[in-house]
């Protein structure tokens, strides 16, 4: 189970946050479901040995505890959301001896762009990075929203045309994973999924070569082909990269935007 | 003449769809001609399609509710069998321009057209008895009301084979549902429908809030009235608060799509974040709008069979009022993924966990109110005890999802659908079933089948286990919502569970159907003649089964919680204190037909670029109102003889029976 199986620190919190969560719940939910079964045989109308109380309506006692420890449980959870949602809020940064790795992303109908920008590549449909090093995604859309997820490393965030957010991953272990859009976003929503390559340095330097070994360069004619809708595309290499391109992008929608100022969903 | 209307906007090629909607014209046919071969048409229209009586207005809403249920359904088993087919190599048998138009429809009718007036139609039934009131405070809206939902109800099934309906989800997030990215008509559809259902359904708010805060029987204080008329008041609040950002933001996104504007577009400054949350503020007091009412079903029930008070009715009615206040400042908690900062969603995250506790404590209520009872295991009790240990799952994923870095891997998966359907069918459907069962000897004058009722419940019960437990686990394998095909092998033993869920469940909802024509044929050994056939605690078990036009002969006067039960326990059953006198009637009328007639015009009218269609439809609905509201005589006054003569005939079949 991808969420239960988490490649990567972020994944990891997030699933011992899962766990922990349902395993309060239980709390209340196993001695509910016991009460429920006992309650009903004890007391059915067959059996008239059991007390019979008709006007028995309220016992404080009862009452205390019943709204007294889901709020001591709600309590404990409020906590871990509180501080869980500042530590693992995708905007911030995760702090590592390595420097971070920068990857702008782009949704586009319906296949992903990524542009390692410092490296002079593109790539779409897959995105490789070295293992133990921050990613710090950079993140918009050139169409309608979608969203970007890769279930074993953690977190999703959306992407929005005009807008930009960024999404802050590590991967522990290499390995090849699945990356999706978990926003709906029209008709060939489905085959809008991407491969996430986590690799040692050594591989993931040999990944930017075979990525430089392409034809293609990626202008604003080539990004203009690319942009159009299709479906269920292969992975396809850039070898270099219009500079400020996915800026361009965001600013696109949002230069006609009154005050022009570039929007962050995240400010 | 015709706006975009052209034969080419039938799908003549596609056998599935015009399967569907040649079926869907044999039944409307096989209906005409039934009530054709009858000769009833005459009694259709007079005595239902035209009553201002809540009672059958309330029948008839729980008649669509059912018919809408069923075409919902359809949705599911065209879904889950395509999920089951479509995985690796395969494509299934639906393709995503279909497919889309599918799950939307489902979640639209679903919620709008099967949950809500399941639920209004309830409502309708028995809030008026149950306050001991002759009707709500404005029949003729009430009508209105109905016939303004019903024009949704045309309008999307008329999206099955005339155009298209949206292919955006059931929430039309823009930019996907602006004209750039769905240029067809299938979002039109949608807005209309719901714009036009959603002035119904605030009107339905509205009027049953002032005849529960004006009609109640004297002494019946706030804190004397049924929990299921609590659950109603409260309900009607959050619609009254709710619905009209609905019909603001849809209104919004109409005028992006017919004038131009950039409300939500991504161009020219618009913003789809403002749609988002204005939809959730909207949608998450829905989700209570949904299920407070089942809740007070559920109430009903467990204190009627248990032979027993309610336990903690104070903290019930307090927990009730928490959850419709918390129910509105919530709705983020639908994307904390958008990139809210941590303070927002963490506060977010919180108040929606707070829900948790007053649902708890209602749990817990009810379970004691079964504590020391006499508990008869009957089918709304069965009903009542499966949604008790459902629905606690339901919560639990949900103050799971609550947590925002725990939505961040779970947001928009399967889990999330599991979740949601784990508290609407396990919350409101079941609540809705146990509620129809519960009511229909008072609607009808005779019970239904035991037998076939707790048959139905098992296959509802496992099918539901059956079906989202595999979509529990596959959310947690990474699988996301709205896709039509799956390429992981790992998740397709599950699709195939979750698909023979929906059969196990298809069969619990033919044993309904069994049901109530086994019960209908049956009805002779099954009448309820006292009008009080649980035992009841409330005033609605006070009078015949179904009630006269007038409800009551004379209006109780409430003393105690439980009024029926005390009145029953002093030996007072029948109310015959007091004097009688004549009673003032509403007549019925077809003005609200008319209204609902000119409605549908106008939305067909607007989705198809008909502009003189338009016009017409809105003058015919000012031109009605003016005509319904000159006319002198709307109201009639029922004599006493005429109330001594019904009385005395229904005194004499309770004493036969008893």
């Amino acid at each position: 189970m991808a969420v239960l199986d988490p490649k990567g620190p972020v994944g990891a919190q997030e699933k011992s946050l899962i766990l922990t969560a349902a395993l309060l719940m239980l709390i209340v939910i196993v001695p509910v479901i016991v009460m429920a079964v006992v309650f009903s045989v004890r007391y059915r109308a067959s059996n008239s040995r059991a007390t019979y109380s008709p006007d028995w309506s309220r016992s404080r006692s009862i009452e205390i505890v019943v709204w007294v420890v889901p709020i001591l449980i709600v309590s404990a959870l409020a906590y871990l959301a509180w501080t869980r949602s500042h530590s693992l809020d995708p905007f911030r940064p995760i702090p590592s001896e390595r420097s971070a790795i920068t990857i702008d992303v782009i949704s586009l109908d319906w296949k992903w762009l990524f542009i390692y920008a410092a490296q002079n590549v593109a790539v779409v449909n897959e995105v490789a990075f070295p293992v133990d090093t921050p990613i710090d995604f950079h993140l918009t859309s050139d169409t309608v929203m979608n969203s970007f997820f890769i279930p074993r490393l953690g977190s999703q965030i959306y992407t929005m045309a005009g807008m930009q957010t960024q999404l802050h991953l590590v991967a522990g272990t290499a390995g090849t994973y699945q990356g999706l859009s978990a926003n709906f976003s029209g008709s060939g929503f489905s085959g809008m999924t991407f491969t996430a390559r986590a690799m040692p340095q050594a591989l993931f330097e040999q990944w930017l070569e075979k990525a430089r070994q392409s034809t293609h360069q990626l202008d604003q004619q080539s990004y203009a082909r690319l942009a159009v809708a299709s479906e269920n595309n292969p992975v396809e290499y850039f070898r270099s990269v219009e500079p400020n391109l996915f800026s361009d992008v965001v600013k696109k929608y949002s230069a006609d935007r009154v005050k022009s100022a570039p929007m962050s969903s995240g400010s | 003449m015709f706006g975009k209307l052209s034969l080419s906007a039938i799908p003549f090629d596609n056998p599935i769809i015009m399967g569907a909607f040649g079926f869907m014209i044999l039944c409307v046919l096989v209906l005409v001609a039934l009530v054709t071969y009858l000769k009833k048409w005459k009694w259709l229209w007079s005595e239902w399609l035209t009553s201002v009586d809540h009672k059958r207005i309330g029948v008839m809403y729980v008649v669509v509710a059912i018919v809408m249920g069923l075409r919902g359904f359809a949705d599911v088993v065209m879904m889950r069998s395509q999920l089951a087919i479509s995985s690796g190599a395969s494509q299934g048998y639906l393709p995503p321009e279909h497919y889309d138009q599918i799950f939307s429809a489902h979640g639209v009718i679903m919620i709008f057209f099967m949950a809500m007036p399941f639920i209004i139609g309830l409502m309708n039934l028995a809030t008026p008895l149950q306050i001991g009131a002759r009707d709500v405070a404005f029949p003729f809206l009430n009508s209105v009301s109905f016939w303004l939902f019903m024009v949704g109800v045309v309008l999307v099934n008329l999206s099955l084979a005339i155009g298209e309906f949206a292919k955006t989800g059931w929430v039309a997030y823009p930019p996907l549902s602006e004209l750039t990215y769905s240029p067809g008509v299938g979002v039109d559809y949608y807005i209309w429908s719901l714009e036009i259902a959603g002035v119904g359904t605030l009107l339905t708010g509205i009027n049953f809030f002032v005849t529960i805060i004006a009609l109640r029987a004297p002494g019946m204080t706030l804190m004397k009235m049924p929990v299921f008329t609590w659950t109603v008041l409260c309900t009607t609040i959050l619609i009254i608060a709710a619905f009209p950002i609905l019909t603001v933001v849809l209104g919004l996104l109409s005028l992006d799509r017919y004038l131009g504007m950039h409300f939500f577009t991504n161009t020219a400054g618009g913003n789809m974040m403002l749609y988002v949350n204005l939809f959730w503020a909207w949608g998450h007091p829905e989700v209570y709008i949904l299920v407070l009412p089942a809740f007070g079903i559920f109430s009903e029930v467990v204190a009627t069979f248990s032979g027993k008070r309610l336990f903690g009715y104070t903290s019930m009615i307090w927990a009730t009022i928490a959850i419709t206040v918390l129910s509105f400042i919530v709705w983020l908690h639908h994307f904390f993924t958008m990139g809210a900062g941590g303070d927002v969603n963490a506060v977010f995250g919180i108040t929606t966990m707070i829900i948790a506790i007053p649902t708890g404590v209602k749990i817990f209520n009810w379970l004691f109110t079964i504590y020391r009872g006499r508990l008869r295991l009957s089918t709304p009790v069965l009903w009542t005890l499966g949604f008790i240990v459902t629905f606690v799952f339901g919560g639990m994923s949900g103050v799971m999802l609550a947590n925002p870095p725990a939505d961040f891997v779970l947001h928009n998966s399967q889990f999330l659908i599991a979740h949601f359907h784990n508290t609407i069918i396990g919350g409101t459907v079941f609540g809705a079933i146990a509620g129809y069962t519960y009511w229909f000897p008072k609607a009808f004058g005779f019970r239904l089948n035991e037998r076939l009722g707790k048959a139905a419940f098992a296959c509802w019960f496992i099918g539901f286990y059956l079906t989202f437990v595999p979509l529990y686990v596959l959310g947690l394998m990474g699988m996301t919502r709205r896709v039509n095909h799956t390429d992981n092998p790992a998740w397709h033993p599950w699709l195939l569970l979750a698909a023979a869920g929906v059969a196990v469940t298809a069969l619990g909802i033919l044993l309904l159907l069994v049901q109530l024509v086994v019960s209908f044929a049956q009805r002779r050994k099954n009448l309820d003649l006292t009008g009080d056939p649980w035992d009841g605690r409330t005033l609605e078990w006070s009078v015949s089964s179904p009630p006269p036009a007038y409800n009551f002969a004379t209006i109780p006067a409430v003393s105690e919680r439980d009024a029926f039960w005390e009145m029953k326990r002093r030996g007072s059953r029948w109310q015959d204190t007091g004097r009688l006198r004549p009673i003032h009637m509403m007549r019925n009328t077809g003005a609200g037909v008319f209204i609902g007639v000119f409605s549908l015009a106008l939305g067909f009218a607007l989705i198809w670029h008909m502009w003189w269609l338009a016009i017409f439809g809105v003058v015919g609905v000012i031109v009605t109102l003016i005509v319904q509201t000159s006319r002198d005589h709307t109201d009639y006054e029922l004599s006493v003889a005429e109330i001594e003569a019904y009385e005395s005939r229904r005194s004499l079949k309770a004493a036969t029976q008893r």
